[in-house]
């Protein structure tokens, strides 16, 4: 065992570094996030949307979250589960995202309460409604990272469009391209570091099962 | 004997032997690293066993450095620890005794050389 000043500090580190995969780091999800949310406004902007369809896209960001809570439990934290500790700074941009998610959210239902009157109260617009209003919701639960942020909100606003038969025009293609690049190239460098921290805190020749037992 | 060593002597048993000892310094370091940990991943990264490392958290808990927590995952027993704010604070004084204690020794060495 080492026990060393600069054993001990690599170790803390380490730890520091794995427990991220609980929350700020996706890894792979990030980048699953990032091409589903690049395929979904292609499809919904260039595809004649079928209710089979509508309701395929609309299920992209359930299936991202999906992702997300397998390969946290069954791959980055296979060995046990840490989860992270956030400093301030994080939790403050968490808040703050979560807040602005939120007055959005708001700003937009009644804005369709509005504009709608009771047919935003019958099926789809109270399917796009239910959407819009999990998203902050989605977002203090799921949402850690900018990465997250760019791609989840992305994916949920998505889903809430086309549930109700529209799509965005083609033009958003362009930003989902760009937040799809920062996503995929982010959870690629994460992964990429995992795999290496993995070596270095002896988890990849290691099969422990999940849970613990005392 | 010379009074710097009488001081070293004084800062070498000032030391909180309970987290001095390795397989709990391992775990108090891993625990200073999250915020909550599973005690899967304590075993394999102290590399200790499943009876050795509950004695240990045991002991740390029962000197207030960690808490556990103990639940289910369906059937199987779940075992989560945390470090307490006195373990941060423990451990970092902890740091920096034995930092001091190194820097106090390393002259003496040198002038041995």
């Amino acid at each position: 065992m080492q026990t060393d000043a600069d054993s001990l500090s690599r170790l803390a580190e380490n730890t520091s570094r794995y427990a991220c995969y609980s929350r700020s780091a996706g890894g792979l999800s990030l980048v699953i996030g990032g091409l589903l949310c690049l395929a979904t406004f292609v499809v919904g902007a260039t595809v004649e949307l079928t209710p089979a369809l509508r309701y395929a896209l609309a299920g992209a960001p359930l299936l991202w979250l999906l992702s997300k809570e397998l390969l946290r439990a069954f791959y980055y934290q296979r060995a046990g589960a840490a989860r992270e500790r956030l400093s301030g700074k994080q939790r403050r941009m968490h808040l703050w995202m979560v807040a602005y998610l939120a007055a959005m959210s708001l700003l937009i239902i009644a804005g369709v309460a509005w504009t709608a009157g009771a047919r935003a109260w019958q099926w789809p617009g109270i399917a796009y409604v239910a959407i819009v209003a999990a998203m902050p919701l989605v977002a203090a639960r799921w949402f850690w990272s900018v990465g997250d942020f760019l791609v989840g909100v992305l994916l949920v606003c998505q889903a809430a469009v086309v549930i109700v038969g529209l799509h965005y025009p083609w033009y958003w293609i362009l930003l989902a391209a760009l937040y799809a690049a920062i996503a995929i190239t982010t959870g690629w460098r994460e992964h990429r570091d995992y795999l290496r921290l993995r070596d270095e805190l002896g988890l990849s020749n290691r099969s422990h099962g999940r849970g613990a037992e005392a | 004997m010379k009074s710097g060593t009488q001081d070293a002597i004084d800062a070498v048993l000032a030391v909180d032997r309970l987290v001095h000892e390795p397989a709990r310094l391992a775990i108090l370091t891993v625990l200073s690293g999250a915020e909550l940990v599973e005690f899967g991943f304590l075993e394999t990264v102290c590399r200790l066993s499943k009876g050795n490392l509950s004695s240990h958290l045991s002991k740390l808990e029962a000197a207030g450095l960690v808490t556990i927590h103990k639940s289910f995952r369906g059937k199987r027993p779940l075992t989560r620890a945390a470090i307490t704010d006195t373990g941060r604070e423990a451990l970092q004084r902890y740091r920096r005794q034995i930092a001091a204690l190194i820097d106090s020794v390393a002259p003496t060495n040198q002038e041995q050389d």
